[in-house]
């Protein structure tokens, strides 16, 4: 140091930690925030090494990949935790502490016709104590957790959106939700015939405008002509494709690009829903990235192209916030649709709501986004060598 | 048996039969009840535990991982930057303490790094001192907190504190830190 008189200083860095801050040069920001963290975790004012990751459960028996997971109650109040796979619907064994190998039974497997993408995470709706799920394909598939059984000869894995019973047309779609008792696919995948016919060739058409919904409590029932509740409609007045479905309260949202619906109930009858364009410019927000949306509870966050949303029942609020450039950085040298899930809690004895945003770059690397609904911030967790394959989940294993 | 009347029709149900003794010749077998189907394995619904589904492209195997976070014994590097300090615009910086106040999860093995560029005004350069020290197996894990300092000495323009934890070397809680120095007075360099 120069020859002079000199003072002492302190500088303290102290929780509530705010996470990655790169909105300002790196002298500017809060002392509470950093300009790069990798893998820490805030914790009750702390900050912690982030919670070690291992390998919890074997995978599937024939080592297909895994696109989704979804536990359900079925009719008896038993609990199936449900994963699906390239190949076909499994489940967790209840003793599969007790017998290595034996992890996951098979529910049903796809034909060869029904085989979805990998690449295409599982949408699923609990409704009425069964699974209802689609994956890209022209199926939506349901098992009630109680088929096959004594009485029963029907598969345990059925295709029950039959939207034209007289030539067996099947529906499915990439999106799924339910509201006011309709079960509700979008951007179907369905069944179309050059020449009608219910032994005639039938190929999958893929309408990424369109809105499909089952009679209303009828979830097997999908042919308007059969019952007049079932229908579909055509989102030709906006310029984009849908990417994705939110339910919160007795609102639907239908994310596009470069917009959002907002689905209102209003009658069971032949046209059930009001569909109102939030923004009165033809382009506003929406969810770009079709797997960026995860909602738990009154909260949705999703992905647009100037900021991260989160949608509550107060409203629309951006939580990019500090660490926003740095995600979309990410998100721009992205290889592959990022995928996000919302969780409510680590564990049960660590509740922590937190939105989990995976980005895979080139080169095999992995960022991970994690923002800290309580706290506000976000934080980086980089891996690499591999990739989720379905959203995050709390599933019981017991 | 006589009709049953339908409720206000002015008629009246009759007696209730009485009901013959459970597992007696003449009991009537229970028939199907969608109620008495059971299910096709399951579970309780307990033991909840945060499955991610992933797939390894090393090994070409998919399976499920889990975040445990009773253990913050990260498998992977740890690294903190903490914001870069601008004592005293274009004066120099003298750090000789770094205090820490820790939550002991259990012993680990950490870094600490404060990093400073010290212009050099007769060339127009600049050189990036830096100085690490590393402390091993801090720790017992009584979950108590405790206080940790660092003596260094870096010298130079706008210090950074630095923490880096690697990878399964222990979990680590940072409550509090703070740099501790001198910064020059006299004139600009």
């Amino acid at each position: 140091m120069a020859a002079g008189k000199a003072s002492y200083f302190e500088m303290t860095y102290v929780g509530p930690w705010k996470g990655t801050d790169v909105s300002m040069p790196e002298t500017m920001i809060d002392p509470a925030s950093t300009p790069y963290a990798e893998n820490w975790i805030p914790r009750s004012g702390e900050l912690r090494t982030r919670p070690q990751r291992r390998v919890f459960l074997p995978g599937l028996p024939d080592n297909s990949i895994i696109t989704g997971q979804c536990p359900f109650a079925d009719a008896n109040n038993v609990v199936h935790s449900c994963v699906t796979s390239t190949s076909g619907l499994w489940q967790l064994n209840s003793q599969w502490r007790n017998y290595p190998g034996k992890t996951w039974s098979n529910v049903g497997f796809y034909l060869r016709n029904d085989i979805p993408a990998p690449n295409t995470p599982v949408q699923f709706q609990v409704f009425v104590n069964s699974l209802f799920y689609v994956d890209g394909s022209t199926n939506l598939w349901f098992w009630n957790g109680v088929t096959p059984n004594s009485i029963s000869s029907q598969p345990a894995l059925q295709s029950v959106a039959q939207y034209d019973t007289t030539n067996l047309l099947n529906a499915g779609g990439y999106f799924l939700g339910e509201l006011n008792s309709y079960i509700i696919i979008l951007n179907t995948v369905e069944q179309v015939q050059p020449v009608a016919g219910p032994t005639l060739p039938k190929y999958p058409s893929n309408f990424p405008q369109r809105l499909r919904w089952s009679a209303p409590g009828l979830p097997f029932t999908w042919d308007p002509t059969v019952n007049t509740g079932a229908g579909y409609i055509d989102e030709l007045d906006v310029p984009d494709t849908i990417t994705g479905f939110m339910a919160i309260g007795s609102n639907g949202f239908i994310f596009r690009v470069n917009g959002i619906s907002e689905l209102t109930s209003i009658s069971g009858g032949v046209l059930p829903w009001d569909i109102n364009h939030l923004w009165a410019s033809q382009r506003g927000i929406g969810s770009v990235y079709p797997w960026s949306i995860a909602n738990y509870g009154p909260i949705g966050i999703f992905i647009a192209t100037d900021d991260v949303y989160e949608l509550s029942l107060g409203g629309f609020k951006k939580i990019g916030g500090r660490s926003r450039n740095a995600i979309f950085h990410d998100i721009g040298m992205a290889v592959s649709a990022p995928t996000a899930s919302i969780f409510p809690a680590w564990s049960a004895t660590y509740p922590y709501v937190t939105y989990m945003l995976e980005i895979v770059l080139a080169g095999g690397i992995v960022h991970d986004w994690l923002y800290f609904v309580e706290d506000d911030c976000w934080m980086l967790w980089p891996y690499s060598n591999g990739y989720f394959t379905g959203k995050v989940m709390l599933m019981p294993t017991i | 048996m006589p009709p049953i009347h339908n409720e206000g029709g002015g008629g009246v149900a009759p007696p209730p039969t009485p009901s013959t003794p459970p597992g007696s010749a003449t009991s009537t077998p229970l028939g199907a009840s969608p109620s008495l189907i059971t299910s096709t394995g399951g579970l309780y619904g307990r033991g909840n535990i945060l499955l991610v589904p992933f797939y390894n492209e090393a090994t070409k195997l998919s399976y499920f991982v889990t975040y445990d976070s009773s253990n913050f014994n990260c498998e992977l590097d740890c690294v903190y930057n903490f914001r870069l300090e601008e004592v005293a615009a274009g004066r120099e910086i003298d750090v000789h303490k770094v205090f820490l106040k820790l939550r002991d999860l259990g012993a680990v093995t950490f870094s600490v790094t404060v990093t400073a560029t010290q212009y050099n005004k007769s060339n127009q350069t600049e050189t990036v001192n830096t100085q690490t020290v590393v402390i091993k197996n801090w720790g017992i894990g009584d979950k108590k907190l405790h206080s940790y300092f660092v003596d260094l000495k870096v010298v130079g323009e706008c210090p950074q504190l630095s923490v880096f934890r690697a990878a399964n070397a222990g979990p680590l809680a940072i409550i509090k830190a703070m740099l501790c120095g001198h910064s020059d007075e006299g004139a600009q360099l």
